[in-house]
């Protein structure tokens, strides 16, 4: 994939997240700082233990590159300066970007598959259907 | 991001608070024509992502030797402004070493 390709992919989940057609217009942004010691917006601490993930059907299984380290110990949070806790997902892995995303096989993956072998920095977004 | 080491991880955390369903994946996909890694909760554990990592347009960016959040920004919930991974491409740009 070329570099203009993957500059693409990048504007096209910037236009992803910040569409929002159902939403009032005269709405305020909430917050746009990042802050260490902002309080988080859980509704539950952000170092819970993670649930296990119920059994469900998938088209492939998730696979966790061999040469990534162990992921680290808690405690987990969501602020800066914090460890992200490591969960599980179903959905589409696209680290290529080649093509869309849900022309791939629906799989399960988590934090630490999705890591690869640890070098770099990975960016993950919270979005909300709409 | 991808060519220059970069992990882009976009987690569909709710659906109106409820967990969004599979084809709520694929319409989020479809309609943005997405091409980078898309993904919801298991079934069975409701809203956990929205739970652990906090409210929509949330964007961290990660140390993936530590995975220590390094950068986090909120965005905009109401599609007005910036949105959160608008602020963090340049900022994962520059940790990447990527022009």
């Amino acid at each position: 994939m070329t570099h203009l390709s993957r500059c693409i992919a990048a504007c096209l989940l910037v236009a992803a997240c910040s569409s929002d057609p159902a939403a009032p217009e005269a709405d305020a942004m909430v917050a746009d700082v990042a802050v260490a010691d902002v309080p988080a917006d859980l509704g539950a601490p952000s170092d819970t233990p993670v649930a296990v993930d119920a059994p469900v059907a998938i088209d492939a299984p998730g696979e966790v590159d061999a040469s990534a380290p162990a992921y680290p110990d808690g405690p987990y949070g969501n602020r800066m300066g914090s460890v992200l806790a490591n969960l599980t997902w179903q959905g589409y892995v696209n680290p290529t970007g080649e093509a869309i995303s849900n022309t791939l096989p629906y799989t399960t993956t988590s934090l630490q598959a999705l890591r690869g072998s640890g070098r770099g920095y990975a960016m993950v977004h919270v979005s909300e259907f709409l | 991001m991808l060519d220059a080491g970069g992990v882009i991880v976009e987690v569909l955390a709710s659906n109106a608070n409820a967990p969004p369903t599979r084809n709520n994946l694929n319409s989020w996909i479809t309609t943005f024509g997405l091409p980078v890694t898309a993904l919801i909760d298991p079934s069975g554990v409701g809203t956990r992502t929205l739970n652990t990592y906090g409210v929509r347009e949330s964007t961290f960016i990660v140390d993936l030797a530590t995975m220590v959040v390094v950068f986090k920004v909120n965005g905009a919930v109401a599609g007005v402004g910036p949105s959160g991974v608008a602020q963090a491409i340049p900022r994962m740009l520059e940790l990447l070493g990527a022009p």
